[in-house]
């Protein structure tokens, strides 16, 4: 069975992970904007550069998993 | 981590939004309708000049060392456009049962600002900025406003009064429970407060993740997407695990 289509090699690299692991509560995290007008916008705004990523928040089409 | 300070990071729900889709699609270059599950790009403040070539993940960069030193570098051509005192605008994920399902998949706990005037919901997360970015607090909560009442639903007795709520998803992000509400009137001097409180008893869930799917499976937890899913590789994927978990009756 293959997961490795989902997100979570991605994340694991931008979190340093290998694995699925609760974090350390509370931890330094990215915030994310989710919408992409308003995230651009902010961009164009504050003249800061956009790091851009997209992922689904299901796998297999069970939610709550990257 | 830090080095994502610098920077707007924008994370889209690749299958969730018609025109975020096409976005994708075009940014990476596929036929119509085969968008892949994940998307990487590194863009200038425009949004349209890239500066790295969009692609599925950030592997070109070998390691979170060097992705960081190199996004600094980046980071380090553009100068601020605002000054210190300004604060970004909240968030906000556009649906509430998606930042159910999206505060679930990052194990974060969810805030919801409710408030059935739209005018005053806009006041209400507005005024919410300087705690959302509040040093100790950014990056904690996923969020999401409403004015609908029936948006309140996935919310384990939620009372329908505005203000904010502090909710704590279940494993899939299909309900949540209410540990905080703080009454809209309340906001200004209780929102700080609660959030901190609210974060300092929230315990993120130990998942395993092929253990997760496979008691989705059993509970008949499916997330059906508002576009339908076209990476070739999870398509067939789900269509081959669903088929063997079928045969397992």
């Amino acid at each position: 069975m293959r997961f490795g289509m989902c997100l979570m090699p991605l994340l694991s690299l931008l979190a340093g992970a290998t694995q699925i692991e609760a974090e350390e509560n509370p931890a330094v995290r990215i915030v994310w904007h989710a919408n992409l007008e308003k995230g651009l916008a902010l961009a164009r705004q504050t003249n800061r550069p956009v790091f851009l990523v997209s992922g689904a928040p299901a796998c297999l089409g069970v939610p709550g998993v990257w | 981590m830090e080095a994502s300070r610098d920077w707007v990071c924008i994370r889209l729900l690749t299958y969730e939004s018609e025109s975020e889709y096409k976005y994708m699609e075009q940014l990476l270059g596929v036929t119509d309708g085969t968008l892949p599950n994940t998307v990487f790009c590194l863009l200038s403040p425009d949004g349209k000049t890239k500066l790295t070539r969009p692609t599925r993940g950030p592997s070109i960069f070998r390691t979170p060392e060097n992705m960081a030193f190199q996004m600094k570098s980046l980071a380090s051509r553009y100068k601020s456009a605002v000054p210190n005192s300004f604060v970004a605008p909240v968030p906000l994920v556009d649906r509430v049962d998606l930042a159910m399902n999206v505060a679930a998949s990052d194990n974060r706990p969810l805030v919801v600002f409710y408030h059935p005037s739209s005018p005053d919901l806009k006041r209400l997360v507005d005024s919410s900025k300087p705690v959302v970015w509040d040093a100790e607090l950014i990056g904690q909560f996923m969020y999401a406003a409403t004015s609908s009442k029936e948006d309140l639903k996935a919310m384990v007795n939620a009372s329908g009064d505005a203000g904010v709520y502090i909710v704590e998803p279940d494993e899939y992000g299909v309900s949540g429970k209410i540990v905080r509400h703080v009454e809209f009137d309340k906001v200004a001097e209780s929102l700080k407060r609660e959030l901190s409180r609210a974060l300092v008893n929230f315990q993120p869930f130990q998942k395993n993740h092929q253990q997760h799917i496979r008691d989705g499976y059993v509970f008949g937890i499916e997330w059906e997407t508002v576009v339908p899913e076209s990476d070739p590789m999870s398509v067939q994927a789900k269509r081959r695990f669903k088929s063997r978990f079928n045969g397992m009756d």
